[in-house]
């Protein structure tokens, strides 16, 4: 996803607080609501939605086919919030196996939740509720905008992480219902759904190319999992290769051009943010693009 | 998924995301290289979830469709396309690369 880019502009400037991000490609900002730090357009968040739903409708039709009752669905879908999960019990009853190897594979699957749920904490002040809240609802789409807005502020994590999660969330659920009443849909591949998923959170990752350390982060990752995945059970490839980010650490945090610069912790304020972090040049720019 | 199979996928997964959440998150906070790290693994983790949905299938590596339209979405998404679009984009660049019989 975008980050909203005026708060690059707003932040240079060394005034903007506030009204950071009318955010767009082909959008005049001029003429749109300034949005708080941290939001996204309501198409943005729209958009997300259906794409969540439509992962819903595809997870929805993979428990259905393996015989699992509709109140059964939705109770996963809406207490458990990992689709990932549900797909891998259910390949792997439909393979053949039984209910501890299906747990485990989810297990498996999930456990990347308690990662992306531990690396939410500390990032704003927060209630022993909401701390919860944010580790159930910690996905990688929601966590990625978080850390995107690391820079702008812990208000505007906090604003970006409940955004998407909510919008995630509901068209999640709703997505579910929806393959629940749809029934049988065929083949979800045939309209390119299984690229919705991934896709949904391809922004962070490229945005993460911006920086060394994080493009490190970012191949090693990417590497490891492929790598492992015809040697490891289904699940196991992505938490071995969140071991990248401790080589990335080894890695000088700085843009491709830029001089040095120290990266601040989580909890730091925009206080002791320099606005020439954020400001990266384009290679695709100079490219020509 | 059988109601007992339900009962206890939602207790894993919930323990997983608190472990995480609490009994992780709460040794380890306040501390400079470990702040560095949670800011870090997730992009790892990102990282590697795209990399299998979109190479993988089961346990083999395959390139078909998907690489088309992730390539689409990765090249959009460093224009700062808004992720609502890229999305929706890359699902139509996949299925028609799928309509032409390619994956």
């Amino acid at each position: 996803m975008s980050p909203p880019p005026d708060t690059t502009a707003a932040s240079a400037s060394g005034a903007g607080t506030s009204g950071a991000g009318t955010s767009g490609a082909g959008t005049s900002a001029g003429s749109r609501r300034a949005l708080k730090p941290g939001s996204f357009r309501p198409l943005d968040l729209s958009t997300l939605m259906f794409a969540a739903a439509m992962t819903g409708v595809a997870v929805t039709a993979i428990m259905r086919d393996v015989g699992t009752p509709a109140w059964v669905v939705m109770a996963a879908c809406t207490f458990a919030f990992s689709g990932t999960g549900e797909v891998a019990y259910a390949s792997v009853i439909a393979s053949g196996g039984g209910m501890a190897p299906a747990l485990l594979a989810a297990m498996l699957v999930s456990s990347r939740f308690g990662l992306l749920a531990m690396s939410m904490t500390g990032r704003w002040p927060a209630s022993l509720w909401e701390r919860v809240a944010v580790a159930h609802f910690s996905s990688e789409v929601a966590v990625a905008a978080a850390i995107e807005q690391r820079p702008v502020g812990p208000d505007a994590a906090r604003r970006a992480f409940w955004q998407l999660a909510m919008a995630t969330t509901s068209g999640w659920i709703i997505g579910s219902g929806i393959g629940l009443v749809l029934g049988q849909l065929g083949d979800t591949r045939r309209i390119g759904l299984d690229v919705v998923f991934p896709a949904s959170f391809v922004g962070a990752v490229v945005n993460a190319l911006r920086q060394r350390d994080s493009t490190v982060a970012v191949l090693l990752g990417a590497l490891a999992a492929l790598a492992l995945t015809p040697v490891l059970p289904a699940g196991l490839p992505v938490l071995c290769a969140a071991a990248g980010s401790l080589v990335a650490l080894t890695v000088e945090p700085r843009g491709w051009r830029r001089p040095a610069v120290p990266l601040q912790p989580a909890t730091a304020g925009r206080a002791s943010w320099s606005p020439a972090d954020t400001i990266i040049e384009d290679p695709f720019e100079e490219a020509g693009w | 998924m059988t109601p007992i199979g339900l009962a206890l996928f939602l207790a894993g997964v919930a323990a997983l995301r608190l472990t995480g959440g609490f009994a992780l998150g709460g040794v380890i906070a306040g501390n400079d290289r470990v702040t560095r790290i949670l800011l870090l693994m997730p992009l790892s983790i990102v990282a590697a979830v795209i990399a299998v949905q979109t190479f993988t299938t089961k346990a083999d590596i395959v390139i078909d469709a998907r690489v088309a339209g992730m390539a689409v979405a990765a090249g959009l998404a460093w224009r700062k396309v808004p992720m609502g679009v890229v999305v929706v984009i890359a699902a139509c660049v996949t299925a028609l690369v799928r309509a032409a019989g390619w994956g």
